[in-house]
C-alpha cells in the first residue's frame, strides 16, 4: 500500500542519516519548523527544514500513475563564528541532485518507485532581526521536484 | 532575497507559441497577463495585512512583443522570502515577539496553480485555431 507520507519520511530520513551534512548542521532535519536540537536539547542554530510546497497525483486508468511533488529544502544557520551554510546547501543538492558525471540520486521509499528527484530553483536569503540586527540567520537551498510511482 | 518568479512553459509548447500567427499573439498575451494578474490578486488577498507591507510590494510587469508575451509576478518586501519560506528571526519593528514562523508557500502554490491553468488555455487557443499541440502540462 502506499503512503504518501513515506515519501516525505524517506526525504528526511535521505538528509538525516548523512554524516556529512549532519557535520555541518549538527541540529537536525525538521518538517516545517526547527524543534529542539536533536544534538543538545537546546535553541537549534543550524539545521535543515523541509517542507512540502506543492503536490500532485497523476491518475490512470484503475490507480494513481504517480505523485508528483516539489518540497523546499533549505539549511538554516545562525550566524556567529562558524558559517557552514554554504557547504551545508552544496551537501543537501550533492544528495538529492548530483550533477555528472555522479550518478542520479537514490532514495529507498516504501511502497513507492523513485522516478525523478531534481532542484528546481534556488532559495538564498538573509534574514535580520527587526530590533536586533545582530541577530542574522542565513537560509539556503532549493526547491526540488521528486516524482514517485507506487509499486 | 526577493520572491519573484518567470512564467515559462515546456519545451514543445514554447516552441509552438514562438511559431503562432501574430493574429493569435495578441489573445495569447490576453491570457498570460490575465493568469499574471490573476496570480497577484490571489496573493494579495492572501497575504496578512497588519502593515500591509507584502501586500502593496506585489509587482506585475507585462511585456508584448508581436509575436509573443510575457509576465513577470514579483514580491519586493523584505519580508516575502522569510514568509515564503519560513522565518527564524524572534522579534518584529512593532514589538511582538513571534518566534519562529513555518513556511507559507502562497507566492508559489499560486503560481503553480495559475500557471497550470495558463497552460490549458494556451493549449485551448492553438487547438482552436487548427494547430496540434504535443507535451504535457
Amino acid at each position: 500500500m502506499s503512503d504518501s507520507s513515506a515519501i516525505d519520511q524517506a526525504l528526511v530520513d535521505l538528509l538525516l542519516n548523512d554524516a556529512p551534512l549532519r557535520a555541518l548542521l549538527p541540529d537536525g532535519v525538521f518538517w516545517e519548523e526547527a524543534g529542539a536540537s536533536m544534538l543538545t536539547g537546546g535553541n537549534a542554530t543550524r539545521f535543515v527544514i523541509v517542507s512540502l510546497v506543492d503536490a500532485v497525483d497523476e491518475p490512470m486508468l484503475g490507480g494513481r500513475a504517480y505523485e508528483d511533488v516539489l518540497y523546499a529544502i533549505k539549511a538554516v544557520e545562525l550566524v556567529a563564528a562558524v558559517k557552514n551554510i554554504r557547504a551545508a546547501a552544496a551537501r543537501i543538492d550533492a544528495l538529492l541532485d548530483p550533477q555528472p558525471p555522479a550518478a542520479p540520486a537514490t532514495l529507498t521509499i516504501a511502497g513507492y518507485t523513485l522516478m525523478v528527484l531534481r532542484r528546481e530553483t534556488r532559495i538564498r536569503f538573509p534574514e535580520v532581526d527587526d530590533t536586533d540586527p545582530s541577530i542574522r540567520w542565513q537560509h539556503r537551498g532549493g526547491h526540488y521536484r521528486l516524482m514517485a510511482a507506487p509499486v | 532575497m526577493s520572491a519573484s518568479f518567470v512564467f515559462s512553459g515546456l519545451d514543445e509548447l514554447k516552441a509552438q507559441l514562438r511559431h503562432l500567427p501574430a493574429e493569435l499573439a495578441a489573445e495569447g498575451g490576453h491570457l498570460v497577463e490575465a493568469a499574471a494578474n490573476g496570480a497577484a490578486a490571489t496573493i494579495k488577498g492572501g497575504y496578512p495585512s497588519r502593515t500591509g507591507d507584502l501586500r502593496t510590494h506585489v509587482e506585475v510587469t507585462h511585456t508584448r512583443s508581436r509575436f509573443g508575451a510575457r509576465s513577470v509576478l514579483r514580491n519586493t518586501s523584505k519580508h516575502a522570502a522569510p514568509f515564503e519560506h519560513g522565518s527564524q528571526a524572534r522579534h518584529t519593528a512593532l514589538g511582538a515577539n513571534r518566534g519562529s514562523m513555518p513556511p507559507n508557500h502562497l507566492f508559489t502554490q499560486t503560481i503553480i496553480a495559475k500557471r497550470r491553468q495558463m497552460y490549458a488555455q494556451l493549449q485551448d487557443l492553438l487547438v482552436r485555431n487548427g494547430l496540434t499541440v504535443t507535451g504535457d502540462v
